[in-house]
């Protein structure tokens, strides 16, 4: 593990639950990840594997009354955020944690027009009149590349493409220089082109600035353009983590292995395997390792015991009980 | 750089500021004839209301027991009261001027009042946790169960008749409307994306509530203030009626035709001219409420 000074932020044991009338469901089971200065960490899960989720708890933003942190620590610098107050933690976001969502259509209010969005983050956090905060939103939406910027602080959203509104909701979270940026699925609504232009875009601010990024996604393509480091998720559980390029290249668990297959960039000339079965429910999860049932290395103790995250080499870790067999058939194989 | 900036920001304030004004007049410009005349109508009314005393030939309260019941100027009667003469031989032109003020004053004051508490209350309601909500929505669903004119007998019995207490029965009686219709829109606004990234951007929960929910919700309480200002002009006309609203010698609309009621059969007119302008008014306030909803029906839609 690393120097845990250069850390800007550490999840310890993260577990966030959903609050229904049956009881509690745990949606995040103990995850556990750091983020480095001036590093981009993926976060990859399908659907249902809690990633959103974590996301949204380590701005708190969860939806009160229906879900709560039930334990874990998100250290910020030296400071947990489980433990903040409401008002400490208004002031933390948008200023040193920013975070942007999927949607950068309805992510901007359609009644304001573009410069006053961005000038508001900037007000809320900063002592400025309004003249000045909108001369500012001008500067940071020529610093994320919007042509004819000055025109476009008086827009309103639905006069922008798609890729142009993407890029006024990472201005309003760039404005005030955040030292951690969350990304949820950013580029997921936009077209090809335009995502590649916007990953960009993040690394180069990201190599300007030396923010922290969280890349949210779905996509092993986006986590191999963007991130230094990736976690998988799975069920709510961290199932690997390693630096991207020796997790691309050699996946240890059977998940990560599942998800390479999938994707048409990486099975050039073969059939394209899915991973057969559903995320398991929440409710009931099944026995064992929670992957098992879709595994085609399962053993029969793979449904008894619960798999601990283990460290591997250079830093990775990965959750399964057989990795070490896996990884040397999987090596044998390719020398053979 | 930063001048041209400068100057091209501040333009774009500029903008924002006039564009809203601008666009209501260009969209009020393309109504159907009928709307401008009831656009019209409505503005006309509350000048003459604001100008009634200087309008108005005789005080409203000025009798004339010698000329009583005199027939107005179109039914063989004389110029001099235009608008004929009441049983205390008071001028009805006269008398009309002063009641149509004080009913816009009553039924636009109540209005507002129903907006700002039943806004409030919806805002809240919708904003806040399950168990506020649950207590805001048992108090709006007591207020639908009580009968109104009873409250407001009961209201004047309480605290005797005065044009506060009036402007405050007749907002209040409907303020669950306006709750429940706020109260849903912020339900859908909420958990729009928009609202969900503002909070993740640091603004706090009064602020979002007036600077991102609010602007959203402004049309659909325009069109129901102005659909149920009609509501409350006949109300206080009805309250007045009953004897519980405006006393005399003051007098409104609701009052002139509660005081005509014995004269139906032999002076009809006394009771015909009131109701003629009570009539007028919330025909154009209507009107322009449904054409108003059509137009930000259709915005939305698009």
């Amino acid at each position: 593990m690393t120097d845990r000074h250069d850390a800007v932020l550490r999840v310890e044991g993260l577990q966030t639950q959903f609050l229904d009338p049956k009881g509690p469901v745990n949606a995040v089971n103990g995850v556990s990840f750091e983020i480095r200065e001036g590093e981009t960490l993926g976060l990859l899960g399908e659907s249902g594997s809690g990633k959103s989720t974590i996301g949204l708890s380590l701005l708190r933003l969860l939806p009160a009354g229906r879900s709560r942190i039930a334990g874990g620590r998100i250290l910020f610098g030296d400071e947990d955020l489980v433990q903040a107050s409401e008002e400490r933690l208004r002031r933390l976001r948008g200023k040193d944690i920013a975070m942007i969502f999927q949607e950068s259509l309805s992510a901007l209010n359609p009644v304001y027009t573009v410069g006053e969005q961005i000038a508001e983050v900037i007000r809320q956090h900063e002592r400025h009149d309004r003249r000045a905060a909108l001369r500012r939103a001008g500067e940071i939406l020529d610093m994320v590349g919007m042509p004819d910027s000055a025109r476009r602080l008086g827009e309103y959203p639905h006069e922008l493409s798609g890729g142009m509104r993407q890029r006024v909701v990472i201005a309003a979270a760039l404005a005030c220089q955040p030292k951690l940026l969350i990304c949820d699925e950013p580029t997921t609504a936009l077209d090809v082109t335009v995502q590649a232009q916007i990953l960009d875009l993040i690394a180069d601010i990201q190599r300007r600035t030396g923010m922290a990024v969280l890349f949210i996604t779905h996509d092993l393509g986006v986590v191999a353009e963007v991130a230094h480091r990736a976690v998988v998720l799975y069920a709510g559980r961290v199932v690997e983590e390693a630096d991207t390029p020796s997790l691309l290249r050699q996946p240890r668990m059977p998940y990560t292995q599942g998800l390479m297959r999938s994707l048409p960039e990486f099975a050039v000339g073969r059939r394209l395997a899915a991973i057969p079965g559903f995320v398991p429910n929440p409710r009931s999860m099944p026995s064992g390792c929670a992957f098992h049932p879709r595994c085609r290395e399962a053993r029969a103790d793979c449904s008894q015991t619960v798999p601990d995250l283990t460290e591997a080499e250079n830093g990775r870790r990965v959750r399964c009980l057989r990795w070490r067999e896996i990884a040397h058939e999987t090596e044998r194989r390719g020398h053979a | 750089m930063s001048m041209q900036n400068d100057i091209v920001s501040g333009r774009a304030m500029a903008l924002t500021e006039n564009s809203q004004w601008r666009q209501i007049r260009e969209l009020f410009g393309r109504a159907p004839t009928l709307i401008r005349v009831a656009g019209v109508t409505i503005a006309a009314c509350y000048l003459i209301a604001l100008l009634s005393p200087l309008l108005s030939p005789y005080g409203p309260a000025d009798q004339d027991l010698l000329a009583r019941l005199q027939p107005p100027a179109f039914l063989d009667g004389t110029w001099s009261h235009p608008l004929g003469t009441d049983h205390l031989g008071r001028d009805v032109l006269s008398r009309l001027l002063h009641a149509l003020n004080t009913t816009l004053v009553i039924a636009t004051l109540g209005v507002i009042v129903g907006v700002v508490t039943g806004g409030l209350a919806g805002l809240i309601s919708g904003l806040a946790g399950r168990r506020v909500d649950g207590i805001f929505m048992l108090l709006v669903d007591a207020q639908a169960s009580v009968p109104l004119t009873l409250l407001a007998l009961a209201a004047v019995a309480l605290s005797g008749s005065s044009t506060l207490v009036l402007v405050l029965i007749v907002g209040i009686s409907d303020y669950d409307k306006y709750a429940r219709v706020v109260r849903s829109q912020v339900l859908v606004i909420k958990n729009r994306a928009f609202v969900e990234s503002a909070r993740a951007l640091g603004a706090s929960p009064v602020r979002v509530a007036f600077r991102h929910v609010l602007p959203s919700i402004v049309s659909p309480l325009t069109v129901l203030a102005t659909s149920n200002f009609s509501s409350v002009v006949i109300l206080e006309s009805a309250l007045s009626f009953l004897g519980v609203g405006i006393q005399p010698p003051d007098t409104s609309l609701g009052a002139m035709l509660g005081e005509a009621r014995n004269y139906l059969i032999t002076n009809w007119w006394l009771a015909a001219i009131p109701t003629a302008l009570i009539v007028v008014i919330t025909m154009a306030v209507s009107l322009l409420g449904d054409w108003l909803r059509d137009l930000f029906d259709r915005r939305l839609s698009t």
